[in-house]
């Protein structure tokens, strides 16, 4: 009896310890889940999603000469998101010899845009014949339309280089001369739409793994002709270039937290009843 | 006089760049596109003068905080040196602007954003309480998304993928459509209201 009672009192401890201490230890674990596959990785088979696969075949089937332009508007803060997916489609479209203008509509992006080319291999690109970083475009949605309207319109690119005179801008007349586009952004993409859309062949967008739901409807219109989903998408991309980079080696630390995150609902929920059940 | 500086100039100024970017895409009418591409060029060198008086009200600030000797003026020190250093870096030591930019404030700015992530660990443990129906709803589509975005849960379950490939595809695409066409005629609608004078909050 005496017994039973020290085992009801030590549960009731360990809920009231579970409930005060909850944030402590749900960081806690978070924590170690994350640092686990660092020392030992899991090395779990990534299965592949339709719409990476469609980026990457239709960058596979551009030629080499084809221009690209991409464009880099995102913060550091989404690197790990965003920034590995763009490291893994950057250096596909190097491989695939495309001629690549770069731009930015956030202030953040010709540095990203540096720190990407610095991390890859440029496969022997030279800088204004094979790609250019034009630099920061101010005004957001109007910098687009302008851009849209007259991609010559940047005189100097990033490095303060007059455009006019490299052999990539040479090739660039008008917007449709872009086979595909290419944006990276962590936030509503309606203005990219509004201001890309039907202007060049083809639009892939780069995007964080919350923003894919919203964009459904673009990629069914065809108005978005794909998207790669955050740091999943990176991993299934460098898995189909056969380079595991970055975003592999952090997929198995997704794996853990999101399976603590699912484990944690039904915990939640267990609670909730318990307390239900009880009267607290 | 007083009058027409408060509220009709703005509101001229307005309706005549409305008209200018709006007819110019429906009508093909001689010089109008040259027009709206040169006030489109206005925008921009205007945004980039709101760099300049971005970074002159945010000097400004920090120097009252530190004036005044207000709480917390010591950041307001850490924000001028931060200031200092990066413009002599990027005007004398490119090298330094990178070290300074991608080892200093890239890292920084991922650990602010995974600070959130623990956050929403937490708001899982507390929010996910199936209370009603609704909630039920939320949860469940909820537990199916997350299993999307971990390949863990395809390889032990596949048909939590196609279950989360459901959601996204039906339910969450006609909501979402939903939304942008509602945003769009909400754009609309402000778009008339602002040209007719009936919001006037932009004017001061």
């Amino acid at each position: 009896m005496r017994k039973h009672i020290r085992g009801e009192i030590m549960e009731a401890d360990i809920w009231k310890f579970l409930s005060k201490y909850d944030r402590q230890i749900i960081f806690s674990i978070v924590l170690i889940l994350s640092f686990i596959p660092a020392f030992r990785p899991l090395m779990l088979p990534l299965p592949q999603y339709e719409l990476t696969n469609k980026a990457f075949n239709y960058i596979e089937s551009l030629k080499p000469g084809d221009l690209v332009l991409v464009s880099f508007d995102f913060t550091p803060g989404v690197w790990v998101e965003l920034g590995t997916a763009m490291k893994a489609v950057m250096q596909h479209l190097f491989i695939k010899k495309l001629k690549i203008v770069i731009i930015a509509f956030d202030i953040n992006g010709p540095t990203l845009a540096e720190k990407v080319i610095n991390e890859i291999n440029l496969m022997g690109a030279e800088y204004g014949v094979d790609y250019v970083i034009l630099g920061y475009i101010p005004g957001m949605e109007t910098g687009m339309a302008s851009f849209v309207a007259n991609p010559r319109m940047i005189e100097r690119d990033y490095y303060g280089n007059p455009t006019a005179e490299m052999e990539i801008m040479k090739k660039v007349k008008s917007i449709s001369d872009f086979k595909l586009y290419i944006f990276a952004c962590y936030t509503w993409i309606d203005p990219w739409m509004r201001q890309f859309s039907g202007k060049v062949s083809k639009i892939i967008g780069i995007l964080s793994s919350d923003a894919i739901p919203q964009v459904m409807p673009y990629i069914s219109s065809g108005q978005l002709y794909t998207a790669v989903r955050g740091m999943r998408g990176a991993a299934e991309y460098e898995q189909l270039l056969g380079m595991p980079g970055e975003a592999t080696s952090y997929m198995d630390a997704v794996s853990l937290t999101l399976t603590f995150g699912v484990i944690l609902i039904f915990f939640a929920n267990s609670q909730y009843l318990r307390k239900k059940r009880e009267g607290i | 006089m007083s009058w027409i500086r408060r509220r009709e100039i703005p509101m001229l100024i307005f309706g005549i760049t409305f008209l200018i970017s709006f007819l110019q895409y429906y009508i093909d009418v001689p010089y109008l596109s040259e027009i709206n591409e040169e006030l489109s060029n206005w925008v921009l060198i205007m945004s980039t003068f709101a760099l300049g008086t971005g970074l002159i009200a945010l000097s400004l600030y920090h120097w009252r905080q530190i004036a005044q000797k207000r709480k917390g003026y010591p950041m307001s020190i850490v924000v001028f040196i931060a200031l200092i250093l990066m413009f002599l870096a990027c005007m004398y030591s490119p090298s330094t602007r990178d070290y300074l930019y991608g080892q200093i404030f890239t890292p920084l700015s991922i650990a602010v954003l995974c600070y959130t992530a623990f956050y929403n660990y937490t708001a899982i443990y507390r929010a996910f309480r199936i209370r009603n129906i609704d909630s039920a709803i939320f949860a469940f589509a909820s537990i199916f998304l997350i299993m999307l975005y971990a390949p863990i849960f395809e390889l032990i379950c596949p048909p939590t993928t196609t279950i989360a490939n459901w959601i996204i595809d039906v339910p969450n695409m006609g909501a979402s459509r939903g939304i942008i066409i509602g945003v769009a005629i909400g754009s609309i609608a402000i778009a008339v209201r602002v040209l007719l004078g009936y919001e006037k909050a932009y004017t001061g």
